[in-house]
């Protein structure tokens, strides 16, 4: 009864998305032309809020009658694999995990399609932006509500492509297109290993003689506790595999070199789905996975220690950025690595509790950012605005608390859940004993990376909001011709005020109009500072609201790891935020210091050689097309050649031979035929009379 | 008509159909062909009708011969053969019109542009 | 008597036949033709297959005859219809084929025929009152064989449309 129940909720949650996708993709073009793009746009901009919001209401409903205690309820909807030896079927899972990330989805979600309305406004492909937007919340749900991995990992190749998708929204652009390239060709690495791991857990769940053959579900792996502990090694790989794939969809380490060429996509996308929620999937995978990760020591403490690494490097790298959103991508690296130091320490929920917390200021980061872009005529270069908390004072506000949440102080959100994920990394048992190993290095490496995040939110805040001077009052053209040395590629051809260019490099020849010295910023409309309001009353109150309860909700669903108290965290915590901060404001106060001006020959060596990633970046990306143009230049030269030529050549050669040499008993005389089928008959009437009847 | 026997039918549907054969392949005039055509599906239509007409039966004990208890197979495939000689014709005097209309003289020895 | 008769009859038809491919002009081929048709509807009448007698002579003789004809009136007003057949080989080995496979086939029905001593095979089996008539045919055709009627209508069906569109001049 019960079941039957939530099915009916589940199936709503997940097909809203899903019929709001079809309607903008198939009704959106004919509305454009029968309707006019304004009233197109009035009617889809909320239609596709709808197909957000009513899932969110539904989910909020779902809470309720869940209630705080109950135990996962597993509801099945339709089969899907449904094989002998195997079933995957169409399942969902109602838990607090679930729960928690749908909500985080669906909520911020609404705010951000909200937001979107009014900064996609003149776009005209309004309506292919929301089908990508409403088929990504699709595809996320799937993926969060999915009961077994095969329906999770549909869900998470669904997240990918309206990833991709979106990245290249404005794909007239080239750079565009290609970041949205690097970011799918990154993620398909990451699915690699992802992939990889599933095959490993298939064979070792399928192995066992076991009474279920929904093996891959999550009710009956972690049931089968036995089976892990017996194949520690098997289980050690299957968790290093998995967080392969996790670290491409969360942009960590090895593979995080995507997150920043996202930033190409519209505001709203970077907003949704490269800071709130997709880049938190790998972090969500973990945490599903809880109950497998505990019985390796030696994922766990690799999680932690990349993660911790991430955390660092991002943040050093966010101090050679002047694209504002180049530094809000960084800086959800450097905290996505926060959240997978929690999960190393073995204390996941920590790190949904951050995905939740830092769900409501990055998105407000980013859309914010995005107002700030919006009023400075799409120009994102840090170094041109100063003092805009002039102009924009309700932005201001909301940025500047999504700053104080982000950077760790109390009472904002942020300085709950890094509390808890550094107290936790500090105090970890992950190891059995206490004292000094990997995890414990992570956390103080990420109570380091908090102090920097202070630093360059600081940085960031300062530049943008405050300072002494309205910089771009003393821009010239020598100035803007100097932006284009930023060692980041340009990423977005900005043109008129509030313009969202479809063809930009069309338009640019147009009504080219640059950011100028009497340019004046104006306040963004009601429908787009709302969500900004909405997120800013979250970033200050989820800490302190969901502080403790919320880990305790998710034991339910979530496994973790005892880890003992350490008194010191709390303070040590604050501490490393105010410094990050003050030394931040010691250094900006007064707007743009010299030593990182236009001239980035003046540029400190360290702070150029951040600005590219280290060269990291330029060494992986360059190195895989070289050697994959080598690769390709070998197979067209030799395989080509011999190969192809030679071997299908031949093949079609000789088949063209024998077709001509049958092809003259083609001759077109009807009659010849004729005889010849008669002669046919006759040697089979002959053939009968012989063979069969036996002659006379 | 008692005192033939089924050969002497049979022998005359083979020897029709032969000719029918034979014609097809000495005759160039398309429509001579196609009246061969017509003569060997008539020789089938004679060869099942005297089958039908000689094919053993017997009826139960005490059983009146009726109608239904005669098998019409026999006529009803000769109706079929009819009505698909009968579309056959349409057609193929259709095209015949249709090539008369490109060309002065028809030999089907012209009509080999389908040569290899 | 009988026998005589069908002896008439049959050779009747096997030189109608003979004409049909024989004869030099195309009409002369085509009365060939219809006289080898009644000879043969006046066969089905021996066969006590009366409906598929007048069937022969309504619809070959009077319809699908009449369409030949009319094609060979229509088409001799525009061109030389009465080709002249060369003396090929083509000839003599058409000739040679059609006789082995008459003898083939007539050997092959004869002798099985010939092995089998019981008399239905030399006499006409008893028949009911209404065997031929068109009654146990139209039943036969609209019950059991309802399927396979309604797809040869079917089949006419598109051969008139496509004789149609074959023959129509082509408007420019």
């Amino acid at each position: 009864m019960r079941t039957t129940y939530f099915q009916q909720d589940v199936l709503l949650i997940i097909l809203c998305p899903i019929v709001g996708f079809l309607i903008q993709a198939f009704l959106g073009g004919i509305a454009k032309k029968k309707l006019g793009p304004s009233s197109t746009r009035n009617l889809f901009g909320f239609m596709a809020v709808l197909a957000v919001a009513v899932p969110f209401v539904v989910t909020l409903r779902v809470l309720t009658n869940f209630g705080p205690v109950s135990s996962p309820l597993v509801v099945p909807l339709a089969p899907w694999i449904d094989l002998n030896s195997f079933r995957a079927p169409f399942e969902f899972l109602i838990d607090p995990l679930s729960l928690t990330m749908l909500l985080v989805i669906t909520g911020i979600g609404s705010l951000i399609h909200l937001y979107a309305i009014g900064y996609m406004a003149k776009d005209k492909d309004f309506t292919r932006f929301f089908t990508y937007m409403n088929l990504f919340i699709a595809a996320m749900t799937i993926l969060v509500l999915a009961n077994n991995l095969v329906l999770l990992f549909v869900g998470w190749e669904g997240v990918g492509l309206c990833s991709y998708l979106l990245i290249g929204f404005w794909y007239k652009d080239k750079a565009n297109t290609i970041a949205a390239n690097k970011a799918f060709i990154v993620n398909r690495i990451g699915d690699f290993g992802f992939m990889i791991g599933l095959f490993l857990l298939y064979c070792l769940m399928s192995s066992k003689a076991h009474r279920h053959t929904r093996f891959l579900s999550y009710d009956v792996l972690r049931t089968s506790i036995e089976t892990f502990h017996n194949h520690p090694a098997i289980v050690t790989g299957i968790c290093l595999l998995l967080f392969v794939g996790a670290c491409g969809k969360s942009a960590q380490f090895p593979l995080y070199f995507w997150l920043p060429d996202a930033m190409a996509g519209p505001t709203p996308v970077s907003a949704l789905i490269h800071a709130a929620t997709m880049v938190t999937a790998g972090v969500f995978l973990l945490n599903r996975l809880s109950f497998l990760f505990v019985f390796s020591p030696v994922a766990c403490g690799v999680v932690a220690i990349v993660g911790a690494f991430t955390a660092l490097f991002a943040a050093v790298i966010a101090f050679g950025q002047t694209d504002i959103k180049k530094v809000l991508a960084y800086s959800t690296v450097s905290q996505l690595g926060f959240m997978f130091v929690a999960c190393g320490a073995g204390g996941f929920s920590a790190g949904i509790f951050h995905v939740v917390t830092h769900a409501f200021f990055k998105a407000l980061l980013f859309l914010g950012s995005g107002a700030v872009i919006y009023a400075m005529a799409h120009n994102q270069d840090m170094r041109n605005y100063g003092k805009l908390s002039k102009y924009l004072p309700i932005t201001f506000i909301c940025m500047l608390i999504a700053f104080l949440a982000i950077s760790g102080i109390p009472p904002f959100a942020g300085f709950y859940s890094k509390e808890a994920i550094i107290g936790d990394a500090i105090g970890n048992q992950v190891f059995g004993g206490s004292g000094i190993n990997l995890v414990t290095v992570a956390g103080y490496t990420a109570l380091f990376a908090a102090l920097l995040t202070g630093f360059y939110m600081a940085r960031l805040t300062w530049l943008t909001f405050l300072g002494k001077e309205e910089r771009w009052r003393s821009i010239s053209t020598d100035h803007s011709h100097h932006a284009e040395a930023v060692p980041t590629p340009a990423l977005e051809v900005q043109d008129a005020f509030g313009f969202f260019a479809s063809e930009p490099l069309q338009l640019e020849e147009e009504d080219h109009e640059e950011l100028t010295a009497d340019h004046n910023p104006k306040e963004v409309p009601l429908i787009m500072s709302l969500p900004l309001v909405v997120l800013a009353i979250g970033s200050i109150a989820a800490g302190f609201l969901l502080n403790g309860k919320l880990v305790n909700w998710l034991q339910e669903s979530v496994q973790t790891l005892p880890f003992h108290e350490v008194s010191w965290v709390t303070p040590a915590g604050i501490t490393a935020g105010v410094l990050g901060i003050l030394v931040g404001i010691a250094v900006y106060f007064q707007g743009l210091p010299q030593k990182e001006g236009w001239d980035i020959g003046k540029w400190s060596r360290f702070r150029v050689w951040a600005g590219s990633q280290f060269g990291y970046d330029k060494a992986v990306t360059g190195g895989a097309c070289a050697s994959g143009n080598d690769i390709a230049n070998f197979l067209s030269s030799q395989f080509e050649r011999w190969i192809i030529e030679g071997v299908l050549g031949g093949i079609a050669r000789t088949a063209k031979r024998i077709g001509d040499l049958i092809k003259t008993t083609q001759t077109g005389f009807a009659r010849l035929y004729a005889a010849v089928i008669l002669c046919g008959v006759i040697g089979l009437v002959g053939w009968i009379f012989i063979s069969v009847r036996g002659g006379f | 008509m008692t005192g033939v026997p089924l050969i002497g039918y049979l022998a005359l549907s083979i020897l029709m159909f032969c000719i029918g054969a034979v014609g097809v392949v000495i005759r160039r005039n398309p429509i001579v062909i196609f009246m061969c055509i017509e003569l060997m599906l008539n020789a089938a239509n004679l060869a099942f009708l005297s089958f039908a007409r000689y094919q053993p039966w017997k009826p139960a004990v005490g059983q009146i011969p009726t109608v239904n208890a005669y098998d019409v197979r026999g006529q009803v495939m000769v109706v079929f053969v009819m009505a698909v000689a009968a579309a056959e014709v349409a057609v193929g005097l259709g095209i015949l019109m249709a090539i008369f209309r490109l060309r002065d003289r028809v030999d089907v020895d012209d009509l080999n542009t389908l040569s290899g | 008597m009988n026998l005589l008769v069908f002896a008439v009859l049959a050779s009747a038809a096997v030189l109608a036949a003979l004409g049909v491919i024989l004869s030099k002009s195309a009409i002369r081929s085509a009365l060939s033709l219809v006289l080898n048709f009644m000879l043969l509807a006046i066969l089905y009448f021996t066969l006590h297959s009366e409906t598929l007698g007048v069937l022969q002579v309504v619809v070959y003789t009077g319809a699908i005859m009449v369409l030949f004809l009319f094609v060979i009136m229509l088409l001799s007003t525009q061109g030389n219809i009465n080709l002249t057949e060369s003396r090929d080989v083509k000839k003599i080995v058409g000739g040679l084929a059609g006789i082995s496979l008459a003898a083939l086939i007539g050997v092959q029905i004869y002798l099985p025929l010939a092995s089998v001593p019981a008399p239905q095979f030399h006499a006409p089996q008893p028949i009911g009152p209404s065997y031929g008539a068109p009654e146990p045919l139209g039943l036969a055709l609209f019950t059991r064989y309802g399927y396979p009627f309604e797809t040869v209508s079917l089949l006419l069906m598109i051969g008139i449309v496509g004789s149609i569109m074959l023959a129509k001049r082509r408007v420019r």
